[in-house]
């Protein structure tokens, strides 16, 4: 229950923190007249965006929906949508990080799958219409948002878009597939280790805004047995951690400690870049 | 079901039968055209449909043959990621335009169409209303790897066994499961012991019945009761994808 009531509350403030948020979207591409942006995006910003998936839809098409690509902040904590919700609007992220969280009727929650600039939130919206997860922000950050009917009809239409969803979609079943077989078998520390390579490698940044709260969270497991297996790696170099957030000092000690999880999910998104 | 009355019954288009897979069943008159392209094949418990990391050939429709997605850690350890019946279609990577590190075993013989990864995917591309339901299908499934993930985690194997028989059950429409506990103990990633412990205790809550590799269900709202909300979560995702 008191996870329930936190992300509520996360909720809550990041509809307040809106604006704000708003107005950092202005700054960076709001200045740019409507016209230049359309175009100007698709002939140089195209490489300026970090979105892997955008990246890898073929230019033509992607004309196509970059004029409805809308730029917006991600506020951490912010749930994006709740378990059953019919779902609008996808997110691409630039820098963000977002969970699909999954919980019992006790009120435990796990986290089932992660998206960063590998990827777009919402994908259930693209295959059915409702998700069975809430998608909650772990990483505040950039994403560009985009109507699901929208996408859903260019979709429909454009082989190479559709071929682009699709192979994201079967990394997806993958990353889904082995996340539960890690959360089986795999140690708090191996699982510790994975979630932090796997953010890393989504983040701008080896700074990530997380508390060992919100890590145990997203492993199932309890804050003490995180706080142990943080001190442990701390001790050894390979990440400093201060009040919110865990910063990133060397993977390779990240890298020995994780289960294989990490290389099999990394190798399932590597194939849409190839 | 002898194999020229699936045949048939897949050119007639026909929906009467109980145990034909939903997936066919719920395509309009005017988008069978491609049926006669199936081919009707009988599964044996213990078939390996594909193999990790490995092209898929061929894509299955199943009528009441269970199909499990497994995965194999380097330490030999199994679990079971996903369970397919006749409400879907094995191979959804091969739709996808991809693999993927498991394997899919048969695990209780039946009927099923099969038909070139292929040709399916050029008839996905072709016909709107298979690829909705494809689709669907891959977000039902996608569900329920991760209900799984959870289930796996925090509930208890009695709970979790509940879970899977009833899943089994709806998925073949049989109340009897050929499966011996070994089968079961992989799928659930835990040792054989176990399963026959809480087998047991089921068996004398008079829930179920056990003989040599095969299990009788006799009281499904029992069993209900004694499994995790998992099962209604999954069985409301199955109905939703056919009421639709």
């Amino acid at each position: 229950m008191a996870s329930t009531n936190s992300s509520r509350q996360s909720a809550a403030s990041s509809t307040h923190r809106a604006p704000a948020g708003d107005k950092f979207c202005l700054m960076l591409y709001g200045s740019v007249p409507t016209a230049c942006f359309v175009i100007g995006y698709t002939a140089h910003r195209r490489d300026a965006m970090e979105n892997r998936i955008l990246k890898a839809i073929p230019s033509r098409e992607l004309r196509v929906i970059s004029s409805q690509l809308k730029p917006v902040m991600l506020a951490k904590g912010a749930v994006l949508y709740e378990a059953g919700e019919r779902i609008a609007e996808l997110y691409l992220p630039e820098d963000a990080i977002v969970s699909y969280l999954s919980g019992t009727v006790n009120g435990e929650t796990i986290e089932v799958g992660v998206v960063g600039n590998e990827g777009i939130v919402g994908i259930a919206g693209l295959l059915g219409e409702a998700t069975a997860f809430r998608a909650v922000v772990q990483i505040p950050g950039h994403a560009f948002s985009l109507k699901r009917d929208l996408l859903r009809k260019e979709f429909r239409r454009h082989e190479g878009l559709h071929r682009v969803l699709l192979q994201y979609t079967n990394a997806l079943v993958v990353q889904l597939a082995q996340t539960a077989v890690c959360n089986k078998f795999h140690s708090v520390e191996e699982r510790f280790c994975r979630w932090l390579l796997m953010a890393h490698d989504r983040a701008p940044s080896d700074i990530l805004p997380m508390t060992q709260e919100s890590v145990a969270r997203v492993l199932g497991s309890r804050r003490a047995s995180v706080s142990v297996v943080a001190a442990s790696f701390q001790k050894k170099g390979a990440i400093r951690y201060s009040r919110g957030m865990i910063r990133i000092l060397d993977r390779k000690h990240l890298e020995a400690g994780s289960c294989e999880c990490y290389e099999i999910i990394t190798e399932a998104h590597l194939k849409l870049d190839a | 079901m002898l194999r020229r009355d699936v045949k048939t019954a897949a050119r007639r288009g026909d929906r009467s039968a109980q145990n034909a897979n939903k997936i066919l069943a719920a395509l309009p008159k005017t988008s069978r055209d491609w049926l006669h392209t199936l081919e009707p094949v009988t599964l044996q418990a213990g078939m390996v449909l594909y193999e990790p990391d490995e092209a898929i050939e061929h894509v299955y429709f199943l009528n009441d043959a269970l199909v499990s997605i497994l995965s194999m850690n380097s330490d030999g350890a199994t679990l079971e990621i996903g369970l397919v019946g006749n409400e879907g279609m094995v191979g959804v990577p091969a739709i996808l335009g991809g693999v993927t590190p498991y394997r899919a075993v048969v695990q209780m013989g039946g009927n099923a169409f099969r038909i070139a990864s292929q040709n399916v995917y050029e008839e996905f591309r072709r016909n709107p209303f298979l690829r909705d339901l494809l689709l669907k299908y891959t977000n039902a499934f996608l569900v329920q790897i991760s209900q799984s993930s959870i289930c796996n985690c925090y509930h208890t194997l009695q709970e979790r066994l509940c879970r899977w028989l009833l899943v089994a059950r709806d998925a073949v429409r049989s109340d009897v499961l050929f499966l011996t506990h070994d089968v079961i103990a992989r799928l659930l990633g835990t040792r054989r012991a176990s399963v026959t412990v809480a087998a047991g205790l089921m068996q004398r809550a008079g829930l179920i019945k056990m003989s040599r590799g095969q299990i009788t269900i006799l009281d499904g709202p029992g069993l209900e009761a004694m499994s995790c909300e998992c099962y209604s979560i999954l069985r409301d995702h199955v109905r939703r994808l056919q009421s639709s």
